[in-house]
Parts: structure tokens; sequence; C-alpha cells
């Protein structure tokens, strides 16, 4: 079995953003102010935001514009689009926009291992994305256990998670943990792999950055992605956590044509849930 | 016309066969006299023949053919009293010669190590010599002297950031500088994320920096060389050196161990900037460390007046620790094995063995016990000769073989713990070149340099080898058994220069060089971390190559008191690296399949008026420059700006003698912003607001300029002791110069989104005091 915390580069990035702020506090003296930067209006391009999940059954899309960087409106939402859904054997279900930019629809069942289309058709311009269904992996059990803290991570209970890896298929995950329901690792905060170093491998892993306290409920989904939309929370993933004076940043690789930003993800789930027991019980 | 290129080609070769005259040798070495140390670039001059003379190399040896005579012989190096010397060379001659330091006059400062016309009359363009003592009164920050950080106000060289130590030179990377410390290459020449560089300025002899005319003995790095040399240790007496900053310090000591035929220098540096921690509130804080040190070690031996014998070494570690748990080191090991021999009068040969290390190591202990650790190292085993033909013709040549092997990284764990330990396959190659060269003086007017290496790199085993289908997906991998050979890659290089002597004042030179760069250094920050890595050429990664081209005019003036240069230059790269979307450079053995492959050039000017003695000296430089990049994948294929792309860079050095005992300097800095990627818009995902980026390199950061001043006070000087006091303030007026600009949410109001700018020093006083006896 192989025993992996969260990510080999989370201690180097950890190392790094902690070394740099020790050096700045002691060595120098760093100042920060607001400044005013000259930038230029791009031209708005469409951003879609779209997921079809199998465990609940649904299918989502969000529809945006970009905006002026330092302008006020949080988001401009986009009505009337016409949004489009087919399965690789034709099957088509129209989505319909439950509220300004938000577009459901109920009536699609996702099948696993069946390849998805999404169609965005806004101002007369198409915009398509494709994704498929991978199957789901299962969890096989959840402990938790108390560590003391060293180093950087704090003192608290952690979860571990095992699972065993499908051999000969490559697979990409997200996990999601979830405190009392509250999901703790939001976009801002991704925990995505794949199974390059472990294929078809058992495993244990342990997110050491998220802690629990006894008494609280820990939910975790072992979400299955596609390659497409992994290369997408991977490239988002980079773009939010550039450090300053990194490499250029640059916009996450999104699986739609005609320029959209954005993503469309089918994905199916594995879940379980533990309750966090006191060490000294 | 077929009968004038015949005699052009006799008369450049025919020179072996020139020797109709009896001729004889006349050879030996130049040293300092006070301390035995080898004078590097010394004039030899023949008195009564016109343009006839010779330079000491590298270990203080010269050698000149003349026909039987009576010469008056004059040996010369600036800042050193000039020696006349009759000889009647009716027999091979040996002269050993020992120059003094000119006495210290105000008025008579003399700032270069050089003999004054030299960058007249030599072929040499792009080259800029420094010496410890040269720098010693320019202000730095935090008052430690750093050739590194001075070479960055000559023009064509540009810093990497805010007192950093890293430099760009004329629009080449980070990692295509060529720094030699005694031969051996330094694969990360930084203590601190770049604020001290690992060259200890009291161990340093001489450092010359080649970004023009690159002689054919140097390859491997695509923009220049910079070629530093440790100094050799007092042949005469003991003496001690020693320099208290606020912190740091540093200590050498040096001295004869046989007099007059060996001698050594032990020469140390420790940063005490952490002791400051013990007043952190926070409790993990007050338990950590960071500092480096340096040792720098060197020793010769004189076996007979045709054998020598040297042994350098460098060791210098960085050190972070945090809390009790976690520690991050790492550090450069050097050392390099010499042996001169001079085989006759005209053929003095170098062999050297060359070792270098550069490695870091992470250690995590609490209820998990884990090892992070990467390393380079490389053998090194040069052999190079150069034969004195005549007063006309000096021929170089040589080659060396190279063993290199990098482990990009190994995770360890204890074998009780679960965890599973991970190495990524050591890279191992070889490389090696060749070389021959000629200078050859064709009339008192045209001066030529010609020569020709021949650089190759190859893969081998053992370890693993991967291809990669057009999508970067891993097709196979190929296991390789010891010195199984992989792919053998590397070419021709031409290298060419000449120097067309107007008058004694002035000269237009023109130089073109090709060098192939196998080495890669795989970072996506703008400065030297740590943790970056070197990545070999491969059957997936071609060779760097950088074809340059330069054109310069030289003048001086009144004597030789004022020096001034115009260079332009054109420089064009093959095969750069650049990083796919998202790539994960660390801890990936299929790092190959992350990178993008595109193209470079570089054009600009370079002007530099500098004085070179007198109550005040110092000099003015002014670097116009573009540089672009262009990746099929980047910018949908259009040509961009590199990071480092500065058009304007502007550097003013002025040092004033108050008076015999003080002495003030001043350098001011301006240059316009590097180029950025800013965004033109944003837009929101998962709730997160990003930016939106449309072209790579598009904007600007704000222009930066500062002004450092320093006194240096010399208290007592007797025979027996010397020290003085350093005064200096680094940002004097304060200005608050990006160091980066960061977009990103406002804390209160997520909606709004703000650009904040970083700044990271405002001024900073520094106070030294340096002892020697």
């Amino acid at each position: 079995m192989i025993k992996w915390l969260i990510a080999e580069s989370f201690f180097v990035k950890m190392t790094k953003i902690k070394y740099i702020s020790i050096l700045v506090t002691f060595l120098l003296f760093s100042c920060e102010k607001v400044i005013d930067v000259n930038l230029n209006e791009a031209n708005p391009v469409i951003v879609i935001e779209g997921n079809l999940t199998k465990t609940p059954v649904s299918v989502e899309v969000k529809i945006s514009r970009t905006g002026s960087y330092f302008g006020s409106a949080p988001v401009t939402k986009i009505s009337n689009a016409s949004v489009l859904l087919e399965d690789d054997l034709g099957a088509r279900f129209i989505l319909d926009e439950l509220e300004k930019g938000l577009y459901k629809s109920r009536n699609v069942h996702p099948q696993i291992d069946k390849n998805y289309k999404l169609s965005v058709e806004v101002e007369g311009k198409i915009y398509e994305a494709f994704s498929k269904l991978n199957p789901p992996v299962t969890i096989d059990s959840l402990t938790s256990a108390f560590s003391e803290g060293f180093a950087f991570l704090d003192a608290g209970y952690y979860v571990t998670i095992y699972f065993e890896d499908p051999a000969e298929v490559k697979n990409y995950y997200q996990l999601k943990i979830y405190k009392n329901g509250k999901l703790k690792n939001d976009f801002d905060n991704l925990i995505i792999f794949d199974d390059n170093l472990f294929d078809g491998q058992k495993l244990e892993i342990q997110p050491r950055n998220i802690l629990f306290i006894p008494g609280d409920t820990a939910t975790i989904e072992l979400n299955s992605l596609d390659k497409n939309a992994y290369e997408y929370f991977k490239t988002f993933q980079e773009v939010i956590s550039t450090n300053p004076g990194s490499a250029a940043p640059a916009n996450p690789n999104s699986n739609f044509t005609n320029g959209a930003l954005g993503y469309f993800s089918a994905y199916s789930t594995g879940v379980k849930s533990i309750e966090i027991k006191d060490i000294a019980e | 016309m077929f009968r004038k290129i015949i005699l052009i080609g006799v008369f450049i070769f025919a020179f072996v066969y020139a020797n109709a005259q009896t001729k004889f040798v006349l050879s030996g070495s130049i040293k300092d006299a006070d301390t035995g140390e080898d004078l590097i670039g010394a004039s030899v001059i023949v008195e009564n023949l016109q343009n006839t003379g010779s330079v000491s190399n590298n270990y203080g040896f010269y050698s000149l053919t003349l026909p039987g005579d009576n010469f008056t012989i004059r040996f010369q190096f600036v800042g050193y009293e000039p020696q006349f010397i009759k000889i009647s060379l009716n027999e091979n001659i040996k002269l050993d010669v020992e120059l003094s330091e000119k006495s210290y006059e105000i008025g008579n400062v003399v700032v270069t190590g050089e003999r004054a016309d030299r960058n007249i009359s030599s072929v040499e363009m792009g080259n800029v010599k420094m010496s410890p003592k040269q720098i010693e009164s320019i202000p730095v920050i935090f008052g430690e002297r750093d050739i590194l950080k001075t070479i960055q106000l000559t023009p064509g060289v540009k810093s990497a950031g805010e007192g950093n130590s890293g430099f760009y030179v004329r629009g080449g990377g980070i990692d295509q500088n060529l720094i030699l410390l005694d031969e051996a290459p330094v694969y990360n020449a930084s203590h601190l994320l770049g604020f001290f560089s690992v060259f200890n300025s009291e161990a340093i002899k001489g450092a010359n920096l080649m970004k023009g005319s690159i002689p054919a003995e140097f390859g491997g790095r695509a923009s220049s060389v910079f070629d530093i040399k440790m100094k050799e240790g007092n042949l005469k007496n003991f003496g001690v050196t020693g320099n208290v900053g606020l912190i740091s310090s540093n200590l050498a000591v040096e001295g004869p161990l046989v007099k007059d035929k060996s001698s050594f220098i032990i020469s140390g540096r420790r940063t005490y900037a952490d002791m400051f921690l013990v007043f952190a509130k926070d409790e993990d804080l007050k338990k950590s460390q960071l500092y480096f040190y340096d040792l720098n070690l060197k020793t010769n031996y004189k076996i007979n007046d045709n054998n020598r014998i040297f042994l350098s070494g460098y060791f210098g570690r960085d050190n972070f620790g945090f809390s009790d748990q976690f520690g991050f080191d790492w550090g450069s090991v050097t050392g390099t094995l010499r042996w001169n021999h001079n085989f006759s009068e005209k053929l003095f040969s170098n062999t050297s063995l060359i070792f270098s290390n550069y490695s870091y190591e992470i250690n995590i202990q609490g209820d998990l016990e884990i090892a992070i650790r990467s390393e380079i190292h490389d053998w090194n085993l040069k052999q190079d000769f150069t034969y004195y033909a005549n007063a006309k013709n000096t021929l170089k040549y040589g080659g060396n073989i190279i063993y290199h092997n990098i482990l990009p990284g190994e995770i360890s764990v204890p074998e009780s713990s679960a965890f599973t330990p991970e190495e990524i396959s050591r890279r191992r190659a070889i490389e090696w070149a060749a070389y021959i060269s000629n200078s050859q003086n064709i009339s008192e007017k045209i001066k030529l340099y010609y020569g020709l290496r021949l650089a190759f790199f190859s893969n081998t085993g053992p370890g693993e080898f991967y291809e990669f289908n057009e999508n970067g997906e891993l097709t196979n991998t190929i296991e390789k058994e010891d010195f199984g050979f992989v792919k053998t890659q590397g070419g021709v290089e031409p290298r060419l220069g000449i120097n067309y002597i107007l008058n004694k004042k002035s000269s237009v030179k023109a130089s073109f060089n090709r060098i192939h760069q196998f080495l890669h250094l795989l970072s996506n920050s703008t400065t030297t971390t740590p943790t970056d890595l070197w990545l070999p050429s491969s059957n997936n990664v071609k060779p760097q190559i950088s074809d340059q081209l330069s054109l310069g005019y030289f003048r001086n003036f009144k004597d030789n008191e004022f020096e001034s240069s115009v260079e332009i230059y054109y420089k064009d790269l093959k095969n750069q690296i650049d990083y796919k979307n998202g790539a994960e450079l660390v801890f990936n053995s299929t790092v190959e399949a992350e990178l993008v492959f595109g193209r470079g050039w570089a054009y600009g000017a370079e002007f530099l008026f500098k004085r070179n003695y007198g109550r005040l000296n110092g000099w003015l430089s002014y670097t116009w420059s573009k540089t672009m990049r262009q990746f099929d994948e980047i910018s949908n294929g259009n040509p961009f700006p590199a990071r480092h792309d500065r058009i304007h860079d502007v550097s003013v050095v002025g040092i004033f003698d108050i008076s015999k005992k003080l002495k003030f300097s001043a350098t001011w800095v301006y240059y316009t912003g590097n180029a950025v990627t800013f965004p033109s818009g944003k837009y929101e995902i998962g709730g997160t607001i990003l930016g939106y980026y449309t072209e790579r390199n598009g904007y600007r950061m704000p222009d930066y300029h500062r002004l450092d001043f320093g006194i240096t006070w010399q208290r007592k000087k007797t025979e027996k002791f010397e020290s003085s006091w350093n005064f200096s303030v680094y940002n004097a007026y304060a200005r608050e110069n990006a160091y980066y600009i960061e977009f990103r949410q406002n804390e209160e109001n997520p909606d709004v989104t703000e650009a904040v700018q970083f700044a990271l020093f405002k001024a900073i006083p520094s106070v030294s005091y340096k002892f020697k006896f």
C-alpha cells in the first residue's frame, strides 16, 4: 500500500512561502500599498462553468462574461443563452434558466462511461465542450487520528482516506472535504491529483491541512474527473497560487471552443463519512 | 584577384615558417612584490620594437620570441610601478619579475588593474574586468561587498531584481551565465535567495566577465562567462584580514608554507542576521535559524621552475531551520586541482581536475519524518596548452571532458514509517569539448582572433529515458544500462574577433560567437531559488544555441585617463525553454513533457564612459536593449518581450577622495520597468475572482531608481596594522521601488479588486569595520 501525504509539492511550496516570509520579516523592511495601474480593457469573453454529476444527479451551468478588472460590478451574468447537453448516443437535454445566468435540467440521467457534450449559444456564437463521465472510485474506509503538529502543520485531528486505484486506466481525482456538511476546500484550496505515481495500487491519503475536533462529522468525496477537467483545475490551481515573482500567469486551460473561458466537467463520486472521536476514548 | 587571396592565406598561416632570422625566447613570471601573487594580464612591452609585446596569462606566465639583440623590456601593470629591464638576448632567457604597488596618493588613484590602453589594443570586446580592490569603496546593500552586484552596474548586465546577485547578460537568461570559481562551475551562485552571492570578496583576486567576444576555451553557457579567480595566498608574509559588519563578518588568513615556493589562504564568512530572531514574539520563530557560511581554501606549491601545483576549494551552505522540526539547507562545494607545466619556454600547459556540486536537503521531523534531497555534481578533466609561437601569434588548444550526474529529487522516509519513499531517476551525461584558437597580430593596425570549438553532449545510462507523443503523453520508457549512450548532440562553434586600431587612442572591433548550452535551469521564478533544478539536454530537449555578433568603437582620452566605448550587439537564441500552463517542475520524472521550445533574439547598444584615475573617478553606463522571445504555444505564437526585457538602464558610479583618509562614493541606478503580465479583465469561477490575461508580458513594471552612498574612513595605517570604517546607505532617498505587483480581491470587500505594490527596502544604513595585519 502506498501511503501518501497530501502532496509532496505542498511541502516544497510551504517551505518557500515560510522562508520568504521570515526573510521579509527579519532581514527586510517590506512595505505594501494599493496603487493605480493603467490596464487595457480586453474585449469581453464568455465564461462558462458546467458540472454534470451522478451522485446526486445534477446538471448545472453558469454563464457570465468577463468585465473590466477594476470595475465595481462583481460579474455580469448572461441570460437567454441556449444551453444544450447531448450524450454520445444522441440523447439531447435542454437546460432552462432557473435564475439569471444559472441553467439546469431535471431530465438528465447521467450514465457512466458516456461522453457528454455541452453547447452554449450566446448572441449567435456557439461554445462547445466535451467531458466523459468516468466510473466512480469507492472509498474503502476512513479513519481519524490526532497529530501533535510539526513544522508548519498545526496540531489537530485529521482524516485518513483509504481507497484502491483502478489498474491500467488513467484516473484523475479531486478530494472534497466537508466538516459538518460544510465544504472546507473550495476552489481556493483544491486537492487534485492523478495516478501517475500509484496506478493500480492501494492508497492511504492524509490531508493534514484540514483539521477537525472531536464530535465533528467529516465527509469525504472522492470525485473521478476526466482528463480535460483535471487539466483545467490543475492550471486553475497554478494561476491562483502563483507566487509573486513567479512565472507569468495565464488563463487556465479551458475545454471550451471558440475562446470561452471556464470548464465543463462530468464526474462521478465515491463518498463516506466518519465521526471524529477523542483519542482519549 | 586569385593571387591576392593566396597571399592572404599564406600571410596568416605561414607564421611558423617565418623564422629566417635566429630567434630566442624570453619567458618567466610576473608577480606582486609584496605578496608574491601572480599578476594576471600584466604587459610585457619591448621598448625598441614597435607593436611587440605579450601579456601574462592566468598564472602570471609570459613568453615572447624575439630576434637576438639588445632590448629594454618594460613590465607594467596598472596600479603598479613599471619596471624597465635591459637584456642581451643571445640565448633563451628566463626572467621572473616582481612589481611593486604604486604608493597611494591623492590624484594618483588607479582603478583598473590593466595596462591602460588595453581596451584599445586588444581584440577582446564586451569584456569587464574587476578586482575586489576596485570595488572596495562602492556602496552595496548591508555593506557586504559583492562582485556580482557591482558587475550589474556595468553596461549590458542587468540585475535580477532588488538587492539580487542574479544577473542577465545581453538578453540571455540567468542560467546562460557560466560562473566559474577557479575553473569550477558554480551552479547556484546565491545565498539567502539571492541577496548575497557565494563570492566572498576577501578570497577573490579578480574577475572577468565576458559578454561579447568569448574565447574558444570557454563554452557551455549561451550568454556569458564570468571567470572568477581566488587569491593564491601571500608567498612572503603572514597576514590576517577581517571585516566585521552588522549582519556578517569574515576573516582571512594567508601566508607562506615554504617561502617563495608555497603559500595558502583560508577565508571564512558567516552571517548572523538570525540572531535577532530571539526578539521575535512567536515561539517558533525564536527557535528558527537563517544563516549562511562560506569557506574558501587555496594552496599552491612550486616544485621547480617548470612545475607548479594548485589546490583550491570552496564550501558554502545556507541553513534555514524553523522551530525544531523543519530544516532546509543548500549550498555548493567546488574543488580544483591544477598542474602548471612548461614543456618549453614556448609551450605552457595546464591540467585541471575539477569537481563541482550543488545540493539541497529538506528535513521534516514530527510524527512524520521526511527528507527531500536533490543534487547536481560534475567531474571535469581539462587540458589547456598555450603555444607562444612568435611575437605575432599565440596559439591555444586543448579540451575537456565532464561527467554530469543529476539527482532531480528523492524523498526518503524512515523504514518504520508506512510512507513510500520516492526517487526520480538520476540523469547522467558526458559533455566534451576540444578547441583551437590563434591570436594574431597581422600588422600594427590589425589584430585577429580566430578559433574553433567542438562541443558535444551525450546522455548516458544507467537511468530511464522517456518518449512522448505530440500531446506530451508518455509513450515509451527506455531503461539504459551503465554508460549506455542515448543521444549525442552538439556541433561546431566558430569564435572570431578583429581589432582595427585607428590610432593610439581609438579602435574599432567586431566579433562573432556561437555557443551551445546543454544544461538548462528549470525555474518558474524570476530569481534563483534553492530548489531550482538543472535539466540536461536529451532526446526530448535540444541544446540551446546562441549566435552573437557585436561591433564596437573604443576611444580613450587624455593619455588613457578617460576611457569610452560604444558597443552594439545582436544575439540569436535557438531552442529556448518555457513551460506549459500548470507545469510541475519539482518531483516530476517526466518534466520534459511540461516544456515548450521556442526562439529568442536580443539587440542593444551599450555606452560606457569611465575615468580611470583622478580625485574623482568612476563611470557612467547606459544600455538600450530589446529582448524578445517567441513560442508557438504562448500568446498565440506572437513574439513577446522576455521578462527581463528592460529598455533603458543607466548606472552612475562615482568615487571621490575627500582627503587622504576619507573617501566618498555614490552610485545611482535608473532603469525602466521589466516586462510583466497583468490582467486585462476579470471573471469568476467557483466563487473565486480570476484575472483575464490576454497576452504574455504585455505590461511594464514602474521605473526603478535608487541612490546609494558610502564613506570609507581610513584609520591608522602602519606597516603592521591598518584599519578602516565603512558607512553606507542603500536606497538613500528611500524610494519604494516595486518588487512585485499583486492583483487581488480586497480583504474587506471581495467584490472589489485592486493592485497592490510590494517594495522590499526603504533606506538601509550599514556599518562595517575592516582590519589588516
